[in-house]
Parts: structure tokens; sequence; C-alpha cells
């Protein structure tokens, strides 16, 4: 039996950004649909994106359960 | 969570939260995936100052309260309470995020998965191209003080952000300045006025359920926009008797499980299959008449 741990490459990347609360600007924008949606190019894998409001501590102390990521590995099992 | 995809995490927080997160983040080393965490750090002022501009948004929800000292500087107008705007920047994301975030998946603090999020995300892919907003739908969940509002719970939202921003969700003191005649009204404003009549001196009256409320009063009204999502993802199963499931019971199969589940209104004969707990702090009781 072999077991094969394999991790993949982690990219953990924090941005602390100051947004301005603004309306949109008097432009108005497109709407999306299919026709003018960029097509995804192949093999690029679309991250699953969350938008989320903590705005205490304590909010933060439940955000981050739900946003606790499980380390986890490829585990490969193979019976001779 | 374990997730199949990478991760982004658009976080609207404060200084506190920023803090708190980055030292439990930073204990992260080696996720499998790619994940991406950025903070959006709003001044209180700048959030009340942006829904004072809207003009007309009250609320009388307890959700997120807190004690501030300088109540009376508020230019909101909460019954008997201040009411953290944090809240109510639920409708205001579509502003916050930059327009690089297309569409994105809101989930309350008080929740977590018990199943791959890439599932969720790929409820985009089932909407109209007309949709912008999924939420759970409960049509028999019904309380009349609320103005129905409780037939949806906020605590999990699918969001397109391009599709809101294109439409104005919100309303603003600037849009109304404008004199051009070029640009469409935000489309919230006659859906609340619909729903709860039109504002008085401080806004709209017996709002009760804040966001939920406000969300509730657009779908409800502008159902071109909106798609229920599954209840697999849905928060409120506590208040529907959980379906009729229970611990125990993993062998039973799907059909002695269609049979025996009830309160699933339009989606009775389907089985639910709970992929997120939410833990739904309730501070007081509240009896609801099912209508089926």
């Amino acid at each position: 039996m072999i077991l094969l741990f394999g991790a993949a490459v982690a990219a953990l990347v924090f941005f602390s950004q100051h947004s301005l609360l603004s309306e949109s600007s008097l432009d108005p924008r497109p709407l999306i649909s299919p026709q003018n949606t960029v097509a995804t190019a192949p093999f690029t894998v679309e991250p699953v994106v969350f938008a989320l409001i903590m705005y205490s501590e304590n909010s933060a102390k439940e955000g981050a359960i739900l946003i606790k990521v499980a380390f986890s590995a490829w585990i490969d099992i193979e019976t001779k | 969570m374990y997730t199949s995809r990478p991760l982004e995490f658009h976080i609207i927080c404060d200084d506190g939260a920023t803090a708190y997160l980055d030292s439990r983040l930073r204990l992260l080393t080696h996720p499998v995936h790619p994940i991406t965490v950025r903070f959006y750090r709003l001044s209180f002022q700048s959030m009340v100052d942006r829904i004072a501009r809207e003009g007309s948004l009250n609320t009388g929800h307890a959700a997120g309260v807190r004690k501030l000292l300088y109540l009376s500087t508020l230019p909101l107008y909460f019954s008997n309470q201040v009411v953290d705007p944090a809240g109510l920047m639920k409708l205001f994301m579509h502003e916050v995020f930059p327009d690089n975030i297309e569409k994105a998946i809101y989930v309350d603090t008080d929740a977590f998965f018990l199943t791959d999020p890439t599932l969720l995300w790929e409820e985009f892919s089932r909407w109209d191209p007309s949709v912008a907003v999924s939420i759970p739908y409960h049509p028999n969940l019904v309380n009349h003080e609320w103005f129905n509002a409780s037939e949806i719970c906020s605590c999990i939202m699918l969001l397109h952000f391009n599709k809101l921003r294109s439409v104005r969700l919100m309303d603003s003191s600037v849009y109304r300045a404008d004199r051009s005649g070029l640009y469409p009204p935000a489309l919230a404003p006659p859906t609340f006025t619909a729903l709860f009549g039109p504002p008085g001196p401080h806004g709209y009256t017996h709002v009760a359920l804040g966001d939920q409320s406000y969300w509730w009063a657009i779908v409800s009204n502008r159902s071109d926009i909106f798609h229920p999502l599954p209840y697999d993802w849905e928060v409120t199963s506590c208040l529907l008797d959980m379906y009729g499931t229970a611990l125990g019971a993993d062998g039973t199969s799907e059909d002695e499980e269609k049979n025996a589940l009830y309160h699933l209104g339009p989606h009775q004969g389907t089985v639910v299959v709970p992929k997120l707990l939410h833990l739904c702090v309730i501070f007081h009781s509240t009896i609801i008449r099912y209508e089926s």
C-alpha cells in the first residue's frame, strides 16, 4: 500500500485595502450578458468568491470559523 | 471548509476584525488551493453617510446592535436602539467592492460549510440571464407584522454585483441630483414603497428585519431578477421543524425521504441535502403560522 501525499503550492495573499464606499459613476454600466462575458481561459480554475461582513472582533471570531480552510492532502491508496 | 477550488474572501471589516483575522490566517501555510483575502476597512461614518444618502432606510432590527456613546450624532433613525449599520451594508456590497468582483457568495458569519463551497458557486450557472439575486425562499413562512420578509433569509445570498451595479440597486442623493436624464433611476426605491408604503420623515417605518426586509421588498417586487436558492443551502430549517429530518437515519433512501419530508412548499417531493450549518442565534422566540 502506498500512501502518496501531495500538497499544492499555497498562495496566501493578504491585501489590506481602504476602499471608498461610493456610488457608481454616472456612466451607465452595461448589463452583463452571455454575449459580453469574457470566457474563462482553458485550464483556468475560477475561484469561489465570498463577500463577507465582519465589523467587530467578535464578528471576526465567528467569521474565522466560517472561512477556516482545512488542511488536506491527496491520498492515493493502492491495495496489492 | 473543504474546497476543490481556489478561494477569494472579500471582507468588509474594521481594524479589530482585521487584526484578528490576520492573526488566524497567518496560521494557514499549506492550503491545497490558493487563497486570497482582501480586507475593506470602512469607517463607521462612511457607512452611516452612505445610508443617509439613500435617504429612507430605517430599521428596528436588533442584529448587530452596538451601544455607542455618540448616539445623538447618528443621522439614522432607528427605533429605541442603535443598529450597527454594517448589517445594512449587505445592501451596498456591490458599491464597496471593486468592479472586477463580478459576483460573490454572501454568508452570515454564524454559519459554516458542511460541503465543498464549489457546489454553491455552481448555482450561478443555473440562473436565467436576468437573475441577479438568489436567496432561500419559503412562501409558506409568513408573518404579516414583518411584511412577510420571513419568506426569505438574507443570511445566505448569491449576488451578481455587476448586474446590481448596472441597475443601480440602491438610491443616492448623488443620483437624484443628476438632471441629465441619461441614467436609470435606482431599482430599489419603488420596491420599498410598494411593500412599506411611502417613506415618512424618518424613512420607512416598521421595517422589522433590517436588510432582510429590504431584500424581500426587492425580490418580491422584481421576481425577474430573483432565483430561489435550493433548500440544501437555506438556513431557516430550524424554524421549519428541520423538514422532518433527524439524525440517525443515514441509510434512508431518497424515495423514503421524499415521502417523509414536509414544509418544503414549492419543493415538496424533493430531498433536502443540507450543505451549510447555520447557528442562527435568535434573541427571542417568534410564533410563525404555517399557511399550508
